[in-house]
C-alpha cells in the first residue's frame, strides 16, 4: 500500500502528510499526487520533493476523511496510467466505461456531487471527467423531467396542458425564450 | 424509507457544469434547456462564453428545410463539424408533431416553425443562413409566405428550391422573387 494512515513511525522521504477537514491524516505516496494538478502544484512550490525539506502536514480544508479515501483508492488505481489528456472530442450519442470506473462509482448521488467538487478542488483531470461524462450519460435520452430528477432541478417553469413542454409563466420570462416552442395547440397560421 | 439523494447540478462549480454540458448532444442540451428558467440560462451562457463547449461553441449554423419531412438542421463548427437534423415527424395525436423524444409542437406552421427557429438561435448562439423550398409540395404562394417569413431572419445567405421546374412557370416566378 502506497497510502496508509499514519503511524508511530517516522515519515518516509516519498510521501507527504494531507490533513482532511475533520482532521484526520493521510500519508501520501508524492507519485501519486503527480495526478492532482493542486498537490502537485503545492510540492512544487514547497520543494517537498527534496529530501532536506522539512515536510508539514497539508491542509485540505474542503476535502472530508470519506472523501479522501475515496479519492485515494482513485490516485492508486491509476498510478501507473500515462498523464491525462483532455480529448477534443465533445458530445458523444453512448458512453463505456472500465468496469473497475463503474464500480467506483457505483455511489450515491450526494456522495458523486461531493466527489467531483473533490475532483476539482484538487484538479485530478482524469477523476474530474470521467464523473462529467457518468453525469452525461445519466443525461442523455432522458426526458426533461427525468432530467430535473436526475440533476435535482427544481421546475420553475408551468407544462403546457397539451404538450407538456414548459410555458413562460409571466411576461419576465419571455426575454430567455422558455417555451415560446409550442406554446399553444392552434398557433394562430401567418 | 430513505429518499433518494441529490445531485444539485446548478450548484456545481462552473467547470463542472461546463464539463457535462460539454459530453451532452444537442438534443439532450435542448431538453436540459426545457428544465428550468436556470438551466436555460446555463446553456446559453456557456454557449455565448467558450468557444471550445461541444456543440455549444460560437459560429454554428441553421438551416430550414420545407419538405415532406419538416426538417431544422443544426450544423456545429466542433471538431467533428457534426450536422444534427430535427424532424418534425406526425405523431400518433393527429394534431401534434413529434420534435425529439418526449417533446411534441403543436403544428407545423411558420409561427411555430419561427419559435423553435429563435429559440434555437438563441439556445446555440447560432445562424439561419440557409432556406430550402420545395416545388413539389408547396405552391408559389406557399413558399412566397416561407420566403417572407423566414427569408430575412439571422445572416440568410443561401436559398436552395429543391425540386425545382415541377411547376415550370411558377418555379421561374419563385426564382425571380429569390433574385
Amino acid at each position: 500500500m502506497s497510502c496508509e494512515e499514519p503511524t508511530t513511525s517516522p515519515t518516509p522521504e516519498n510521501n507527504i502528510t494531507v490533513v482532511s477537514s475533520d482532521g484526520k491524516e493521510f500519508l501520501l505516496d508524492l507519485k501519486l499526487t503527480e495526478q492532482s494538478e493542486t498537490l502537485a502544484r503545492l510540492i512544487s512550490n514547497f520543494e517537498y520533493d527534496r529530501t532536506d525539506v522539512k515536510k508539514d502536514p497539508v491542509p485540505l480544508g474542503n476535502i472530508t476523511s470519506a472523501q479522501m479515501q475515496k479519492i485515494i483508492e482513485w490516485l492508486q488505481h491509476h498510478r501507473y496510467y500515462p498523464k491525462w489528456e483532455q480529448n477534443d472530442i465533445h458530445y458523444s450519442t453512448s458512453f463505456t466505461f472500465e468496469t473497475w470506473v463503474e464500480e467506483y462509482l457505483n455511489i450515491p448521488n450526494n456522495e458523486m456531487f461531493e466527489l467531483l467538487n473533490a475532483a476539482n478542488y484538487l484538479n485530478i483531470p482524469r477523476l474530474f471527467s470521467t464523473i462529467c461524462r457518468i453525469m452525461a450519460s445519466r443525461i442523455t435520452g432522458k426526458s426533461a423531467e427525468q432530467i430535473r430528477t436526475v440533476l435535482n432541478i427544481k421546475t420553475d417553469v408551468k407544462n403546457d396542458v397539451y404538450t407538456g413542454i414548459p410555458i413562460q409563466e409571466d411576461s419576465s420570462s419571455s426575454e430567455d425564450g422558455m417555451s415560446e416552442i409550442s406554446l399553444s395547440p392552434s398557433p394562430p397560421p401567418i | 424509507m430513505v429518499a433518494p439523494s441529490k445531485f444539485p447540478f446548478l450548484h456545481l462549480p462552473h467547470l463542472a457544469r461546463n464539463e457535462v454540458l460539454r459530453q451532452l448532444t444537442p438534443f439532450e442540451i435542448i431538453i436540459l434547456s426545457l428544465c428550468s428558467k436556470s438551466a436555460n440560462k446555463l446553456c446559453k451562457s456557456i454557449q455565448k462564453r467558450e468557444t471550445n463547449s461541444g456543440c455549444c461553441g460560437n459560429g454554428n449554423d441553421i438551416e430550414l428545410k420545407f419538405s415532406s419531412r419538416n426538417e431544422i438542421t443544426l450544423k456545429f463548427r466542433d471538431p467533428r463539424l457534426t450536422t444534427w437534423s430535427f424532424y418534425f415527424d406526425d405523431s400518433i395525436i393527429s394534431s401534434s408533431f413529434k420534435v425529439m423524444k418526449d417533446l411534441h409542437t403543436s403544428s407545423w406552421t411558420p409561427k411555430v416553425i419561427e419559435r423553435w427557429i429563435l429559440y434555437l438561435l438563441d439556445l446555440f448562439n447560432a445562424s439561419l443562413n440557409k432556406l430550402h423550398l420545395n416545388s413539389q409540395y408547396f405552391g408559389i404562394e406557399e413558399n412566397k409566405r416561407i420566403i417572407n417569413a423566414f427569408g430575412t431572419k439571422g445572416s440568410m445567405t443561401t436559398f436552395a428550391l429543391e425540386n425545382g421546374n415541377v411547376k415550370g412557370k411558377e418555379d421561374e416566378e419563385l426564382i425571380q422573387i429569390l433574385i
